[in-house]
């Protein structure tokens, strides 16, 4: 293998791996020293246990050894955001409110990791309960992109990005409920994949808006994250809102690009607000589908200029719920200044919750409140239905999409902090993806003239991941965005 | 367009400290300040959504529609008590310690 060996892809180590040339404890070694060397730098990750995963490591080996190999990512350390639990790990979603915890039990997709022999490494970095896209919302500090420290990674899942572009891990687990993993995974010039909504089980992930919330992968080739999510994805019968779909061989369809016949340019995704090195760096990625035998055509999705209202309404009102559990009484924080039951409830959440969970669940209160109840959020759900249909329609006459993953390349730190509308915007792209139910794909497709990462998206049916994979792989192999490393 | 039966309060004046007590949080004055600018800001984009004409559209809870997902009636997966009680801020005997909630 060419380059150092924390930038490989984890086809490349499988190979290594196997033929006994590197071991899974040699590998896992020079992550963790790779991250030790950077993390300083890049704050990606909030807690790592050495010890334990190098105990994952060596009984990797040892298996491989004695030829009970589990998976293809077998001996592959893999980073975890911290709001997907992890038995006996500190799970902290990035806020103070869950100072101390520590999970009592597996999430579907760790386990479903365990028995793949995954190295399960380190606890990422995120924006507060997923809520940011910049990472600036965590309580244990933002993240810095790995190819301008002084430029955000992205959010929410701003550590796992910036972990898997920096080296610090092969591949990484993050959430995507707005474009938590498509944006961070553009801004940092890596895949990021946001399965269909019901295609990866959320037992055991912590709970944002759950009727949007989906499990992503990050990786730095196409084929890497296909690998994951065949070991992550399938029904649950602990999650209530996982289906059924059929699965794939993902890995075996990554070369079956042919059978997407037609590809949808939603027009209104080429608008004003779109930065002109973005726009041209995808108009060169449509124009190298179109050449390559993919008949382009122009779309419409006339409701997704909605799109944003109806997510920010939708998206605290469930979040206002979801987080109503955390109330100083049964886990976490408790306010050592309360002085009775109740007001434990109100310094705890006082104290425990940062600015913008604030912010959202006082947004979401607000839409759910008697009165505001059916102007507010029974109307966003009104019109979500009409985005969904507007998504089925055009999915009736083309087989993926390809827009903007951002409306910019990653911005500076500080740069829309004070302006949460601003920072709302940045997710233009992404959120009706998730509002849709459709599965959301972000691959490196250039740089901008100051270096930094330019992403595309391609958007699938729903439960048709292979699709924007295979789509996504052609690319990949066809430009050399994946032999390209931050220098930090 | 806006159905009559409609009441349209999207971008008035935000109560919040009324909205602060349903949410239970304690807010300090400064962070109300905050909110009262910020939530009357992000609360006119929303008020695009009284424009659009939803009549006769089903809201839709979810992406695709699943409904009444049932298990079969087992005893499964249970925590024992310390497991469960293991997070818990304050504890004893088997039991979440809260301040006296009766007088």
């Amino acid at each position: 293998m060419d380059g150092e060996i924390f930038y490989g892809s984890a086809a490349e180590l499988e190979r290594l791996l196997d033929s006994g040339e590197l071991t899974s404890q040699e590998l896992t070694e020079a992550v963790i020293a790779r991250t030790k060397l950077v993390d300083k730098k890049l704050n990606a990750f909030i807690h790592f246990d050495e010890e334990k995963t190098m105990r994952e490591a060596i009984a990797s080996d040892r298996r491989r050894k004695s030829g009970r190999k589990m998976s293809a990512l077998d001996g592959i350390p893999i980073g975890i955001k911290d709001l997907i639990a992890e038995r006996g790990q500190p799970m902290t979603c990035g806020s103070k409110i869950l100072s101390g915890y520590v999970s009592p039990y597996d999430a579907t997709v760790v386990e479903r990791m365990r028995e793949s022999g995954c190295v399960l490494w380190g606890r990422l970095n995120m924006d507060e309960f997923a809520m940011g896209s910049s990472n600036e919302n965590s309580h244990f500090g933002n993240v810095a992109n790995p190819w301008d420290i002084s430029r955000v990674p992205g959010g929410s899942s701003g550590g796992s990005a910036a972990a898997v572009a920096a080296g610090e891990a092969i591949l990484a687990l993050g959430s995507d409920t707005g474009g938590s993993v498509r944006q961070p995974a553009a801004f940092c010039g890596i895949v990021g994949l946001k399965p269909s909504y019901g295609a990866v089980s959320r037992y055991g992930l912590v709970a944002f808006a759950s009727s949007l919330d989906q499990v992503g992968q990050f990786g730095r080739t196409v084929a890497d994250v296909a690998s994951l999510f065949q070991i992550i994805s399938g029904h649950d019968e602990r999650d209530s809102s996982s289906y059924p779909f059929e699965k794939r061989d993902y890995g075996a369809e990554l070369s079956n690009h042919s059978r997407v016949k037609r590809i949808g340019i939603p027009k209104e995704c080429f608008g004003d607000g779109l930065d002109e090195e973005i726009r041209r760096a995808i108009e060169a990625a449509i124009d190298f589908y179109g050449s390559g035998g993919h008949e382009i055509v122009e779309v419409s999705l006339p409701t997704i200029e909605y799109a944003i209202p109806v997510y920010y309404v939708i998206a605290t009102a469930e979040a206002s719920a979801n987080l109503a559990r955390f109330d100083g009484i049964r886990y976490g924080y408790r306010s050592a200044a309360a002085q009775n039951a109740i007001d434990i409830y109100f310094k705890t959440r006082g104290e425990g919750f940062g600015a913008e969970v604030k912010r959202r669940i006082m947004l979401g209160t607000y839409v759910l409140s008697s009165e505001n109840f059916e102007s507010c959020y029974l109307r966003a759900q009104k019109v979500r239905t009409m985005i969904r249909g507007d998504f089925m329609r055009v999915f009736t006459d083309v087989d993926a999409m390809i827009t903007p993953v951002t409306p910019s390349a990653a911005f500076k730190i500080g740069e829309k902090i004070a302006d949460p509308m601003r920072m709302y915007l940045s997710d233009i792209y992404t959120i009706s993806v998730n509002l849709a139910g459709a599965c959301g794909l972000s691959l490196p497709c250039g740089f901008s003239k100051t270096g930094l990462p330019i992403g595309m998206q391609i958007i699938g049916r729903p439960f048709h991941e292979h699709e924007i994979l295979a789509l996504a792989n052609e690319f990949e192999l066809a430009h050399d965005f994946r032999g390209m490393h931050p220098d930090i | 367009m806006t159905t009559g039966t409609e009441k349209n309060h999207i971008g008035a004046e935000v109560d919040v400290d009324h909205i602060a007590t349903l949410a239970r949080i304690h807010l300090t004055e400064s962070e109300k300040e905050e909110l009262r600018k910020n939530l009357a800001s992000i609360l006119e984009h929303f008020r695009e959504l009284s424009s659009v004409n939803v009549d006769g559209i089903e809201p839709s809870a979810h992406a695709f529609p699943l409904y009444d997902v049932l298990r079969e009636d087992d005893a499964a997966g249970a925590f024992d008590v310390q497991t469960a009680l293991s997070n818990a801020p304050k504890q004893r005997s088997g039991l979440i310690i809260v301040p006296k909630v009766i007088e």
